[in-house]
């Protein structure tokens, strides 16, 4: 477990385990490249799903894609490959995509109980700034699938 | 054939549950959204089987698992986990719980653990 807050080892095992998620619950290639970037803010794409990270760490994690990409992943892990509208069951079936994905990344980092994650909170609308006041720096790892590209975007401190 | 209450926060989550299921001819009988309804559901149904997911709003699945097994000790409660929730697991299996499905699922692991439970 990290006694040490390492962002670069966070972010490491951030887009390690959130491509394994991707893998298992979208069943599609990801792009195994563990590329990730330090930004001082993050513009979001489309549609994002924000999860509050309270204990440990504090700050938040976003998971963020465009609409054509949304769709995709809904329609994969709903068997609708139809689908044309991002409804309330597709914001459903992302919010559980990232709940995973941001729930299994912080179990290799941190032990149980160290953290509280918030329920994601969607939102739509390209090129919003986020940004959190103590957090100077923010860490971003696309990944890049077959069904489109994910952003994980990751701003943390260290209490 | 067996009957389900499926309890879940995520809507998602009941949806594919009830899809896996239902493919294998278990009728789900009702759908609680924490652990306040788990326990009033399982009141009025008495389903063979309950799923109840750990971590939900108002009520978690730990504490609606133990009031369960208080009125019911022969309940067959199953337990839904994100990997990394050790310590739920095991409070829970000390709690009566039958077995457990981590998140993520897919069919296989559904049915392996459903079939399972005996009776």
């Amino acid at each position: 477990m990290a006694d040490n807050f390492d962002m670069n080892n966070i972010i490491r095992t951030f887009s390690t385990a959130s491509r394994v998620v991707l893998n298992e619950m979208i069943q599609c290639k990801v792009n195994p490249d563990c590329k990730y970037e330090k930004h001082e803010s993050y513009k979001t794409r489309e549609y994002s799903f924000i999860i509050e990270v309270t204990g440990k760490f504090e700050g938040t994690v976003t998971m963020s894609m465009d609409e054509g990409t949304a769709l995709n992943i809904a329609a994969t892990m709903l068997g609708t490959p139809d689908r044309k509208e991002f409804d309330d069951m597709a914001i459903s079936a992302l919010s559980e995509l990232v709940n995973v994905a941001v729930g299994r990344s912080f179990s290799l980092l941190t032990d149980e109980g160290d953290l509280i994650l918030s329920q994601p909170v969607f939102t739509r609308g390209c090129n919003v700034l986020l940004s959190v006041a103590e957090i100077q720096e923010t860490y971003l790892t696309t990944l890049v699938t077959e069904i489109g590209e994910v952003d994980f975007n990751v701003s943390l401190f260290c209490l | 054939m067996k009957t389900v209450v499926i309890v879940d926060d995520t809507r998602f989550m009941r949806h594919m549950l009830r899809e896996i299921l239902e493919q294998h001819k278990l009728k789900i009988v009702g759908e609680a959204q924490n652990g306040i309804e788990a326990i009033e559901m399982y009141e009025k149904l008495k389903p063979d089987i309950i799923t109840l997911d750990i971590t939900m709003p108002e009520m978690d699945g730990l504490e609606a698992l133990k009031a369960i097994m208080e009125k019911d000790p022969n309940a067959k409660a199953i337990m839904v986990s994100a990997v990394g929730s050790k310590t739920n697991i095991m409070e829970a299996i000390k709690s009566g719980a039958k077995n457990f499905i981590v998140k993520p699922f897919n069919e296989k692991k559904v049915m392996d653990v459903i079939n399972s439970i005996p009776g």
